[in-house]
């Protein structure tokens, strides 16, 4: 996609009004909707993420949320050590979030390097089942709370601030939002990209042509592990609270919910994914309490219509 | 210690023929319609709160369970017709995200219906109390009578499958639907009976479990991920595979949860193994499924064609 | 004496109860164009599956430019100088034509996919433009391949081919769909692609193809399979006057 497709001009849009929203709302005393953005964008960074591979690649990911439940909790047992030692260098954000974001890559390599053996359906479960150890392993972690999870004891710091401020998380949200759609765009024109692309139709044809294709599915696999565990651990300090819920198979769900509903491959469909899905919980739920089952159907709807996701309405509206 | 293993073991292989209920309607519709479906969870938590509501009014076990099997089995032969049907031919991530809206929609629907607060089954009254299976094993009469209907079950299912002319369709359409049509197999009742028989065994499953556990909106998520694995480490389309698995399945976890703290005690310190046996129980079977596909990428009885 | 192109010794390849290859031996002189005829289901697509890697032998040695690649991955065996082309066209559709054809040209140039370089960079655009201009796509390369005719997606399934410059190119059916003015075209692109204007040895090439014309005007030898089996080998003229190969082959045509 080219900047200048009806969605991408929207998308453009909708991230300038993102960058102008604290400022308005902060007018307004409405601060609550920047909590609100905050999580909208976190999960928009980690659909970008499962998008490389579940919407560009051919890896129908389905335990995804395991690597913002490595993300988190890899801030959550620095922040503890940090706040036992009342501070410290473990305690700032420039080593918190590489560091989670350098567990989430390893699990993922060794996640991927088991689960790309397999195909189609058996990927899809095998992800799940990968998610749910990473969830039960949660559930087993007694000292960090077990099944309940745990409050933050302090938040990643940010030079004097730290990211239990509002406004502060959010262009912190915001700018890796950025970087990532960008890095996102420049990764697939890339021979890396194409790679990825490729193989997702027709993974023998590039095998036949002397592309290793493992290797590239599983270096895929691991910057979407890697991207992913960067949101959790900006979702840990965004709540101030991390729990197995996190990494449970639902919540994988929901992040292909965000991919699937936006429009899988393409650039911004995770950014519109995410808008729509927290948008719609939140309007539905100031309807009813029981939202979710006026949600279930909106879902089964997308998929009978059968448009390629919100992307998808923006391409059909062009053609017309 | 021997009746300890003893019971343990039963109650594996209980919660195994309880997974192999769930996973034989799900193996049924992966294998010969290629559809995944989430949503099979609810049809065993809807099976076990229509059983919750229907003994109470009955005032029989059996005609209270028979009714909910009945009445599951419309509900799955309604989402056939009016949803999966659609989406057959999709891909499976699009059938992962519809079913997934209908797993939101049931989980709110028996909250609005039945109210947060959970439901419970009891025992009946001829099945309370303890047998002796062998001289000196107590066995709780429920769990046994669970594991033999479920056995019964499995029994009827390798029938109908193997022996019977509806079999021979189920199987035809399994392997080519367009044979099967050609034999005059009505392809669309054919998948709509396959989902209301699956839709029947997650509601026998769910009102077995029932007196067990409880009855609560979002019990279908945390077995469904268990009747997943069965039916993955069986060999996807793989009936006699989800029988072997889900006994495995039921085993492994049961006696892994009950003894591999024991294990890991005498063979490591015990700080270490206070650390490490939870985690290591309720990750077993992932594990293990993880090794059968590493080993095996599509199970242990692939079906042919598949 | 250098190793022959190809050398295929004792090949079985089973499916179930039918053996689709059942004892091939072949040897392949370099810069041959070597013709497999033989009637449908006789096992032609079946052998050179197993030369590229797709499929792998129950027994028997594969010997490529003498060395055993019988159980190899298919990408090194790319990198070894095999190449193929496909029966039912097989192209990335989502991808633009002169995508299509670029990853053969980086992995020929022994590039290996960045993450940050553009995936046309000069010198690879020099080449695809190359590629495509002697298939005659030059015109298309900007459109996506799931788009073109099929005529066009026959062209391109052999200028992706070619991307990775082999030097043992087996062609599966180039012929099959096209038109007349097409299958001309085509001929004379095989021709080219044996002569090989990049330096190099010549180009040997495996030709299935069931148009008898093309077959006798192009290749230099003719294998003709039968059930599995290789029941002759030859000239052109040798196998046109072969009476087995009339009675189980030609006898119809
Ligand atoms: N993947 C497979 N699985 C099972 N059987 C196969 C497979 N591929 C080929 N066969 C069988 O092997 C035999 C040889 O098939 P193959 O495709 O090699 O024939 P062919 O000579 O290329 O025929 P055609 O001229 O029709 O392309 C056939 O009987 C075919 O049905
Ligand atoms: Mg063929």
């Amino acid at each position: 996609m080219t900047p200048t497709t009806p969605a991408s001009r929207w998308a453009i849009a909708l991230l300038i009004a993102l960058a102008a929203a604290p400022v308005f709302s902060a007018l307004a005393g409405q601060t609550f909707y920047v909590f609100l953005l905050s999580k909208m964008m976190i999960l928009a960074l980690a659909g970008v993420s499962l998008n490389w591979i579940l919407g560009y690649g051919n890896m129908p990911s389905f335990g995804h949320a395991g690597f913002l439940g490595i993300g988190a909790y890899s801030v959550a047992i620095m922040s503890m050590r940090a706040a036992e030692a009342q501070g410290g260098w473990l305690a700032t954000a420039f080593v918190q979030l590489p560091i989670a974001t350098l567990a989430a890559a390893i699990a993922a390599i060794i996640i991927g390097a088991v689960s790309l053996r397999t195909r189609g359906v058996y990927f899809i479960m095998i992800t799940l089942a990968f998610g749910q150890m990473l969830f039960s392993l949660g559930v087993a972690l007694e000292p960090l709370g077990g099944d309940d999870g745990m409050t933050l004891p302090m938040y990643s710091t940010l030079g004097p601030a730290d990211l239990s401020s509002g406004p502060v998380l959010y262009y912190v949200v915001l700018g890796l939002l950025v970087l990532a759609l960008a890095g996102s765009h420049r990764l697939m024109q890339s021979p890396f990209g194409a790679v990825i692309r490729g193989a997702k139709s027709n993974e023998t044809r590039l095998e036949a042509l002397g592309v290793p294709t493992y290797r590239y599915r599983l270096a895929a696999f691991a910057l979407a592990g890697a991207v992913c565990g960067l949101a959790g651990a900006l979702l840990a300090n965004q709540g101030g609270y991390v729990s197995p819920a996190l990494a449970a198979w639902t919540h994988s769900a929901e992040l292909v919910v965000i991919v699937l509903l936006g429009g899988a491959g393409t650039l911004f469909g995770p950014l519109f994914g995410a808008l729509a899905v927290v948008g719609l919980e939140e309007i539905l739920s100031q309807l009813t309490e029981h939202w979710r089952i006026i949600f279930g159907p909106i879902l089964i709807l997308v998929v009978l219509a059968n448009r390629g996701g919100i992307s998808g309405l923006f391409r059909a509206r062009t053609n017309v | 210690m021997m009746t300890l293993v003893f019971e343990q073991a039963l109650n594996g292989v209980q919660l195994g023929v309880l997974l192999f209920l769930l996973a034989a309607g799900l193996t049924l519709v992966f294998g010969i319609m290629n559809f995944v479906n989430l949503a099979h969870g609810s049809l065993y938590m809807v099976g076990a709160y229509f059983a919750a509501t229907f003994i109470p009014w009955s005032g029989s076990f059996i005609v209270g369970a028979l009714l909910a099997l009945a009445a599951t089995a419309a509900v799955g032969m309604a989402l056939e017709v009016l949803i999966f049907r659609r989406l057959y031919h999709r891909d499976h991530m699009d059938q992962v995200l519809a079913t997934f809206g209908l797993i939101l929609f049931f989980n709110e629907l028996v909250l609005m219906v039945w109210g947060p607060a959970g439901l419970s089954i009891a025992v009946p009254s001829w099945l309370v109390g303890q047998v002796n299976i062998i001289p000196g094993v107590p066995y709780p009469a429920y769990r046994l009578a669970v594991l033999v209907t479920g056995l019964a079950a499995a029994a009827f299912l390798y029938v109908l499958v193997s022996r019977t002319r509806t079999g021979m369709r189920i199987r035809a359409g399994a392997s080519d639907q367009q044979m099967a049509q050609a034999l005059g197999v009505d392809i669309k009742l054919l998948f709509t009976g396959i989902v209301g028989l699956g839709a029947a065994l997650a509601a026998l499953a769910g009102l077995l479990a029932a007196p067990l556990r409880s009855v609560y909106a979002g019990m279908g998520e945390d077995i469904l991920v268990l009747a997943f694995v069965v039916v993955v480490i069986g060999g996807i389309g793989s009936i006699r595979g989800a029988f072997v698995a889900a006994l495995g399945v039921g085993l492994i976890d049961t006696v892994g949860r009950a003894f591999l703290p024991r294990v890991l005690d005498a063979l490591l310190s015990d700080q270490i193994a206070d650390a490490v046996a939870p985690a290591l129980s309720t990750t077993l079977i992932y594990l293990t499924m993880v090794v059968v596909l590493a080993i095996r990428p599509r199970g242990l009885f692939p079906a042919p064609g598949q | 004496m250098s190793s022959p192109a190809l050398e295929i010794i004792g090949l079985h390849k089973q499916f179930g109860g039918v053996a689709a290859n059942d004892g091939i031996d072949l040897i392949l002189e370099t810069g041959e164009i070597h013709a497999l005829i033989g009637p449908n289901g006789s096992g032609k697509t079946t052998l050179i599956n197993q030369i590229m890697g797709i499929l792998t032998p129950n027994s028997g040695e594969i010997h490529v430019f003498g060395q055993n690649v019988a159980h190899r991955p298919i990408h090194t065996r790319s990198k070894m100088g095999v190449g193929r082309s496909w029966q039912i066209p097989s192209v990335f559709p989502d991808l633009t034509v002169a995508e299509n054809v670029a990853f053969g040209v980086r992995a020929a140039l022994g590039l290996s996919a960045g993450w940050w370089t553009k995936a046309l960079t000069e010198d690879v655009t020099d080449r695809v433009d190359k590629l495509l201009g002697q298939a005659g796509l030059r015109q298309v390369m900007d459109a996506p391949a799931g788009d073109l005719s099929h005529a066009d997606q026959r062209k391109l399934d052999v200028a992706i081919a070619l991307s990775s410059d082999p030097i043992l190119v087996l062609l599966d059916e180039p012929l099959a769909g096209l038109g007349a003015d097409e299958t001309t075209h085509m001929l004379t692109y095989i021709r080219k692609i044996r002569a090989n204007s990049t330096p190099g040895p010549k180009r040997t090439i495996v030709l299935i193809e069931h148009d008898m014309d093309a077959v006798f005007a192009l290749s230099d030898r003719i294998s003709v399979l039968v059930e599995g089996k290789i029941v002759a080998t030859g000239t052109p003229q040798e196998i046109g006057q072969n009476p087995i190969v009339q009675h189980a082959y030609l006898g119809e045509a």
